[in-house]
């Protein structure tokens, strides 16, 4: 089977020039813990998970020196969020480096992700996004493949 | 024919150094490599004979202080300190820069400046962000100070350990010579800072309170361990200012210091070895192969004698000497690594003071002589404060710049010269009138 016949046509999707408020606002009616960031030309430009929502409140000199850490002041994650809240999608995504297309066989999406330990594959057609294949995707798929059996 | 295979080697090491097409510690052993295999050196030369030797007294102070300094930087003193002098300051921006700014350049004297920066650039760029400022005057300012800091001791910086190694310098003619020069352009580097951050540094009385509830305490991560490295770092630093009465070699002292770390502290030596600085060490003993093969076939000798018909130095007189070795190290360092630099210019000043100086058989008459030691105090200030010039001038600056890029506060290159040349240039002019007053007028 190729991967058009069990993906899912109806991605989260949300745009470069969207801001960090809008994309939490959305959150609540995504389906795969994931949202896809396209571009003006509709071309996918990135992904955003919810480690690059937190990760984006968090320090970096912390990954440097883990014990100030200890020190932060007690309200430093609801100012960063304040702070955070007209901050462009194209600052916080993380740029896509694998997809699938709609021909692919299905054991394509399966093995990038065991490969790249990652939970979502955009399924992709010059360059746009039409589609996602996730684990849970793959675990319906598992479950039907069996009852035909 | 083997002079330019030499000089060939010789000059596409530094040119492959220069450029970064290559690692450095790669291109160094490399080109040692060569240098034995073609049998410009033979082993034996390199390993064994006094004038053409790695200097192992180099290699194992670097690696004793890198050992002591490794197991002090796991006790969290650094981060101490600078929350420490941040509720001192009282939270007050500019005075907390220049509070950071004196931590860092002093513990750049006594202890490697790329560990300086590496532990107080992340505290410092926490506390800018604590007072929602922007971290730059805090980074451009430590960084320098490290330069500067390193300046003032033969501990401080590789170009005073290469110089005080083979001139037989001890630890208090740095003390003497450059650190009177270090605190000068250290005051004249302040009174700079507050001219160009002093207006831009302002924040609210309850951002400021956020410094003051900080316990920082907390940053020290084990007290006994504290206490032991401070312990054999003081006694190392009280064998460094009597080594030359006692007749010690620093590395001697270095080594001894860190074995009796090591064994106090019950440190795993598997770990703290593990994280030595090998490139560099290695890096030193591929230069010194090379620079050993150029010195055997006569490449620095003529050298010498360009500086000498260029300068005119006399047995009297080297203040021309002196005044060009300075600029030109400080041009020279900001452009390359200082210590390539350095690794050539000391057997050319060498050579120099054997041609010009009256020639006698004590090796430590001539290096020593009245006349030449200005021109070591200007390699040693042109060669560790031209460090500051660019962001690839020293390993401090190299360092900082990837923890502030990591951090994501990058500096682009255009920003971090802006600041660099003028202040570089300030440090060199006062280097110069201090060389002129101290060794010349008031001479």
């Amino acid at each position: 089977m190729k991967v058009r016949d069990i993906m899912d046509s109806s991605p989260d999707i949300i745009r470069t020039s969207d801001t960090f408020e809008h994309l939490i606002k959305i959150l609540d009616e995504v389906k795969h813990h994931v949202v896809f960031v396209v571009d003006k030309e509709e071309k996918l430009a990135g992904i955003v998970t919810e480690g690059d929502i937190i990760k984006v409140l968090v320090p970096k000199y912390v990954t440097v020196d883990e014990s100030l850490i200890s020190i932060m002041d007690v309200n430093y994650f609801e100012r960063k969020c304040k702070e955070c809240k007209n901050l462009p999608i194209n600052e916080i995504m993380s740029k896509t480096t694998f997809s699938v297309r709609e021909e692919d066989p299905i054991i394509k999406a399966a093995a990038l992700m065991v490969v790249n330990k990652i939970h979502t594959i955009p399924v992709v057609k010059d360059s746009k996004i039409v589609g996602i294949v996730s684990r849970l995707t793959l675990i319906k798929h598992i479950t039907k493949v069996l009852a035909e059996t | 024919m083997v002079f330019w295979i030499a000089t060939i080697i010789f000059i596409a090491s530094y040119g492959l150094i220069v450029s970064e097409k290559l690692d450095k510690t790669k291109v160094a052993l490399i080109g040692a490599g060569l240098m034995m295999i073609l049998k410009i050196v033979s082993q034996h030369e390199a390993f064994y004979n006094e004038k053409y030797a790695i200097d192992y007294n180099v290699i194992f102070l670097l690696i004793g202080m890198m050992i002591i300094v490794n197991i002090l930087s796991k006790t969290g003193l650094f981060q101490f300190l600078a929350i420490k002098s941040a509720k001192l300051a009282k939270g007050k921006p500019f005075l907390i820069l220049i509070f950071f700014t004196c931590i860092t350049a002093l513990l750049s004297a006594i202890l490697d400046n790329v560990t300086t920066v590496l532990l107080l650039v992340p505290v410092s760029l926490f506390i800018a962000d604590e007072l929602e400022l922007d971290p730059f005057p805090f980074l451009i300012s430590e960084v320098m100070a490290s330069n500067i800091g390193g300046t003032a001791t033969l501990i401080g910086d590789p170009p005073n350990i290469m110089i005080a190694s083979k001139v037989q310098l001890t630890f208090m003619d740095f003390i003497y010579h450059t650190a009177p020069a270090v605190l000068f352009i250290f005051g004249f580097f302040l009174l700079t800072i507050k001219l160009l951050f002093g207006r831009k540094l302002h924040v609210k009385e309850e951002v400021r309170q956020k410094i003051l509830a900080i316990d920082e305490f907390t940053m020290i991560k084990n007290y006994s361990l504290l206490k032991k490295s401070l312990g054999v770092l003081g006694m190392v630093i009280l064998g460094f200012i009597f080594h030359g009465v006692l007749h010690y070699e620093p590395a001697t002292i270095a080594l001894l210091g860190a074995a009796v770390l090591l064994i106090i502290s019950k440190e795993d030596p598997h770990h703290v070895l593990k994280e030595l600085e090998w490139p560099t060490l290695f890096f030193f003993i591929g230069l010194f192969i090379i620079v050993g093969g150029v010195i055997k076939v006569g490449l620095i000798s003529n050298l010498s004698e360009s500086m000498i018909s260029l300068t005119k130095p006399s047995a009297d007189d080297m203040f021309i000497t002196a005044i060009t070795t300075l600029w030109f190290s400080a041009i020279s360092s900001a452009i390359v690594d200082n210590i390539p630099f350095v690794a050539s210019m000391i057997p050319l000043v060498i050579d120099t003071a054997h041609a010009v100086l009256p020639s006698g058989t004590d090796f430590k008459a001539v290096v020593q002589h009245s006349t030449l030691m200005p021109v070591w105090w200007s390699l040693a200030l042109g060669a560790c404060l031209g460090g500051n010039g660019s962001p690839v001038g020293a390993s401090a600056n190299v360092i900082t710049l990837g923890l502030a890029e990591k951090a994501g506060y990058p500096i682009s290159f255009r920003k971090f010269i802006i600041y660099a040349i003028p202040i570089t240039i300030e440090t060199i002019i006062i280097a110069t009138i201090y060389i002129w007053l101290r060794y010349y007028f008031l001479h």
